[in-house]
């Protein structure tokens, strides 16, 4: 520890061979696979870092790039359960997780699935289109509240919650349509 | 088990909905992963360092006492000649009754509101000699339940402790905020303008910064699971290790170090000699801890997303549940009990029955939050520290990469 003017840390890893870039992905498809686990975006954030630590200092990141994919989910889903102390339904709920992950994302980190959700969103009209868009803020500044995209579609909240669930089925079924 | 599934399917289906809505990882989440690997590389290799060190020391004194013993025979024919090994004492002041009679009528006078500001005039006068006194009238006060008193000694503590930390690392006798920045890697002191009067580097992942009445700040590295405790020149006075992704390092009146060991589940006091001497450990993951005037230990325990008051037995004796992705708690000097929560964006103030009483919303991603002695609540946050008043205008702003903890001074 030092008390002088900032400095750029320096870089450990300078001598090794690994593409940058790839390890960059390879953060962002773990951090992506973390929220599918149910982490928030901050939690993500720390547990990705985490878990990547741990994969440096092992040497994963020499490996190959599929066992290092590998390594990562695992220590992040380790990390993961640790935190959430959640027991066997936590786990149950996770393997269930790394099944989805395994049939949509493992070739591609999601990418895939994620340009396919873009695609059915834009299909999407109407308040059905419009629910999802304020919800989640696509397009928009921020996330609005329950409340608030109630009050701009002119529902009760009760109502919102229902139409979003079938949003998100339709979506589900829109996604998987467009693999085959 | 299509229950399970199903559940998978909608978590996947929602955090693909929110990246398509722009939610990405840190922007210098890759610089984290850098900044921290590095340093646990040369952690280690310090650790090995040490150990060398060690091994080289033990056998070198092994070598010498060997060839002493057999020039000089055994040592109790030394013994007599012997110094005390013992490092010297600081001669004590001896008491002073005419000081301890002003420290007194100082304390007696700060529970008359007229008189408060020649109490506080003259405890800052007499100085730190007078915290003891101070603190046992805070004790004393809670049993009476006269609120206004007891802040009013809370401020005057507060003001006295720290004009002689500040002085130690050569800053100004105005208000200063300290704050710990995780993504940084740094810890800085500003003024009220924001100019950074002081700084410390290289610390990793740092998430809790404090200065303690020994002059020297104590700083909880998150990343590389330490606390440690420097001085104005950036040495290293004390440390902690024994850690996994420590929170919240505190250091209490006799000296102890209170730490939250967030990700090994509890709360730790330890002596300057590194002995754990109180836990608390029962199904716990604690973001924040702090001791209270009572003896208690306030908790936030994200675990179970409550705030706990935990009793040196370690019995729960007060607690506020439904405290989501709580990251901080402080009691106040009134006896309500100031909450962060993350994830909600909130700061809240709940009483003892747990009712809300002050609330601030729409703050990003708060890790801390303190009441300062002006009445204003100063909040760490994602991309700043911002100090917003009773009726929550900002007042002040320091923009910070990400501010996980900030205390004024």
């Amino acid at each position: 520890m030092q008390t002088v003017a900032p400095t750029a840390p320096s870089d450990p890893h300078a001598a090794r061979t690994t593409d940058p870039a790839a390890l960059r992905r390879q953060l962002h498809a773990l951090w992506r696979y973390l929220r599918m686990h149910g982490a928030s975006a901050h939690e993500a954030d720390d547990l990705a870092q985490e878990a990547f630590v741990v994969a440096l200092q092992k040497g994963a990141d020499r490996a190959d790039p599929a066992a290092l994919a590998v390594f990562l989910r695992r220590t992040g889903r380790f990390l993961f359960l640790r935190a959430r102390a959640g027991g066997r339904p936590a786990e149950q709920l996770a393997t269930a997780v790394d099944q989805l992950w395994d049939r949509d994302c493992a070739h591609d980190r999601g990418d895939g699935l994620l340009a396919a959700l873009r695609a059915c969103v834009e299909r999407l009209d109407g308040r059905a289109r419009r629910a999802v868009e304020l919800s989640y803020g696509i397009g928009a500044d921020d996330p609005s509240s329950r409340a608030r995209v109630a009050v701009e579609l002119g529902m009760k909240e009760n109502g919102v919650k229902t139409l979003l669930q079938r949003v998100r089925q339709t979506l589900r079924e829109c996604v998987q349509r467009s693999k085959t | 088990m299509n229950d399970t599934i199903e559940q998978a399917a909608e978590l996947q289906m929602d955090a693909l909905l929110h990246e398509l809505a722009g939610e990405l990882p840190a922007a210098d989440l890759w610089q984290r992963v850098q900044a921290t690997a590095g340093a646990r590389q040369s952690q280690t290799a310090r650790r090995r360092t040490r150990w060398l060190a060690a091994a080289v020391l033990i056998i070198g004194s092994v070598v010498v006492a060997t060839v002493a013993f057999l020039r000089h025979g055994p040592p109790a024919a030394r013994q007599a000649a012997t110094p005390d090994l013992q490092e010297p004492q600081p001669p004590r002041d001896a008491p002073s009754t005419e000081r301890d009679q002003q420290i007194a009528k100082a304390i007696r006078d700060l529970e008359l509101p007229a008189r408060r500001d020649v109490a506080i005039a003259a405890l800052l006068k007499i100085g730190e000699d007078s915290l003891p006194a101070l603190q046992q009238a805070q004790k004393t006060e809670l049993g009476r339940g006269r609120k206004e008193v007891a802040e009013a000694l809370q401020v005057a503590v507060g003001l006295i402790s720290t004009t002689a930390r500040k002085k130690a690392f050569g800053l100004p006798d105005k208000p200063i905020t300290l704050i710990a920045d995780y993504s940084d890697n740094r810890v800085v002191a500003v003024d009220d303008r924001g100019k950074v009067l002081w700084e410390q580097n290289e610390v990793y992942g740092a998430w809790d910064a404090e200065f303690t009445p020994a002059g020297t700040v104590l700083l909880t590295e998150f990343s590389v699971s330490s606390v440690v405790e420097v001085d104005a020149l950036g040495n290293v006075v004390w440390s902690y290790a024994e850690l996994k992704n420590p929170y919240r390092a505190t250091r209490l009146a006799n000296g102890h170090t209170l730490i939250a060991d967030t990700f090994a589940g509890r709360v730790i006091e330890v002596t300057p000699a590194k002995q754990i001497v109180w836990k608390y450990d029962k199904e716990i993951r604690p973001f924040d801890v702090e001791r209270l005037a009572n003896g208690n230990t306030l908790i936030a325990d994200v675990r179970q997303d409550r705030v706990i008051e935990v009793s040196p037995a370690g019995e729960i004796v007060w607690e506020v549940k439904q405290m989501n992705n709580v990251h901080d708690a402080e009691r106040l000097a009134n006896g309500n009990t100031l909450i962060t929560l993350r994830s909600a964006g909130k700061v809240i103030e709940v009483d003892h029955d747990g009712k809300t009483m002050w609330q601030l919303d729409k703050v990003s991603s708060p890790s801390s939050a303190h009441r300062l002695a002006n009445g204003n609540t100063l909040v760490a946050e994602n991309g700043a520290v911002r100090e917003f008043d009773h009726d929550r205008n900002v007042v002040w702003k320091k923009e910070m990469t990400w501010a996980v903890q900030a205390r004024r001074y």
